[in-house]
C-alpha cells in the first residue's frame, strides 16, 4: 500500500468522523475505566492493538461491516478523532449521547461526504448522496444522567442552516425542543 | 464543503483531513463486540455498484414465495452492471423465474 493509496483510502474514512476533546491516551484510560464497556446497552469496545503505521490502521478498517465493528482512534488538534469500518461509510449515528456520557467528554459527529454517481453511459446508480452535517454532544460535568444539550449544523452547497436542540432537563435528548 | 469546514471550525471542531489521518503517527485499533451477526464486504465490493443490487437481491431470495419479482429485478440489474456476478446469482435467479412463471399459470 503506497503513500498515495494510503491518502486516498484514508479520505474515504474521514468523510464520517467522530471528534472528542480528549487525547487518545486519555480516551484509552477512560474507556478501560468505563463500567458500561463490559455491560449493556452499549456494545463493548476491546483494544485490538496500538500501531504507529498508517497502513496497519487502514488494513484494520478495510473489512467493512454493517453495523460498524472496528474503530480507529488517532490524535487531532485539540483531542482525538475516530473513524470506523461501517459499510456505507464511516459514521457515528447514535453514538454521541452514549460516548459523551460514558467518556465524560464532548463528542461531535461530522459528516462531510460528497455525492457519488456511477454511470457507464447507459445505466446510472447513485452510490452515495451528498451529506454535510455536524452534531455536537456536550457533557456537563455536573449532570450524569444525559447530555445537557447539543446543536446540529447542516449545510450543503445550496443552503446553510443552524438548528439548536435543547432537551428538557432530565429527559433524553431525543425528546427535544427545537428553536 | 467549505461552508461545513468553516462552520465546524468556528465551533472548535476542526475536521481532520486524509493527510492528518496518514500523518497521525499513532493509532488505537478497537473492536466493537456486536452481539448479533454482521454482514461484511471488502472496500472494492462496497465501491462496486452491482454489489448493492446483489446484496439486496440475495436478501429477497430468502423470501422467494413473496418476493420473486424483486429477486429478478435486483439480480438482473446486478448482472447487467457487472457480469462477473452471473455465476453467483444464477441459482437464485433461476428459482425466482420458476416461481414467477408458476404465478402466471
Amino acid at each position: 500500500m503506497n503513500g498515495q493509496t494510503n491518502v486516498s483510502l484514508a479520505a474515504r474514512f474521514v468523510q464520517g468522523i467522530g471528534l472528542v476533546n480528549i487525547s487518545p491516551s486519555e480516551l484509552q484510560s477512560r474507556l478501560s475505566a468505563c463500567p458500561q464497556a463490559k455491560q449493556g446497552p452499549w456494545n463493548p469496545w476491546v483494544l485490538d492493538s496500538i500501531t504507529d503505521q498508517c497502513h496497519d490502521a487502514l488494513e484494520f478498517l478495510s473489512t467493512l461491516t454493517f453495523p460498524a465493528t472496528r474503530h480507529v482512534v488517532f490524535a487531532r488538534q485539540g483531542g482525538s478523532a475516530l473513524v470506523n469500518n461501517r459499510r456505507d461509510g464511516s459514521d457515528y449515528p447514535g453514538y454521541g449521547d452514549l460516548l459523551s456520557r460514558f467518556w465524560h467528554c464532548t463528542f461531535a459527529r461530522i459528516i462531510n461526504q460528497p455525492g457519488r454517481v456511477w454511470s457507464d453511459g447507459v445505466q446510472c446508480v447513485v452510490m452515495r448522496y451528498e451529506a454535510r452535517m455536524g452534531t455536537k454532544f456536550a457533557m456537563s460535568p455536573a449532570q450524569t444522567t444525559g447530555a445537557d444539550g447539543f446543536l446540529t449544523l447542516s449545510a450543503n452547497h445550496t443552503r446553510l442552516k443552524l438548528i439548536f436542540h435543547i432537551p428538557p432537563r432530565g429527559r433524553r435528548p431525543d425528546s427535544r425542543w427545537k428553536i | 464543503m467549505e461552508n461545513l469546514i468553516e462552520l465546524s471550525g468556528a465551533f472548535g471542531l476542526a475536521i481532520p483531513t486524509a493527510s492528518d489521518f496518514v500523518s497521525a503517527g499513532n493509532y488505537l485499533l478497537y473492536r466493537e463486540l456486536v452481539g448479533r451477526p454482521v454482514s461484511s464486504c471488502t472496500v472494492e465490493e462496497a465501491d462496486d455498484p452491482a454489489y448493492g443490487y446483489y446484496r439486496r437481491g440475495m436478501g429477497f431470495a430468502k423470501h422467494m414465495k413473496t418476493h420473486a419479482a424483486s429477486v429478478i429485478l435486483d439480480l438482473e440489474k446486478c448482472v447487467a452492471i457487472n457480469p462477473t456476478y452471473r455465476a453467483r446469482v444464477e441459482p437464485a435467479l433461476a428459482e425466482a423465474r420458476r416461481t414467477v412463471s408458476g404465478f402466471k399459470k
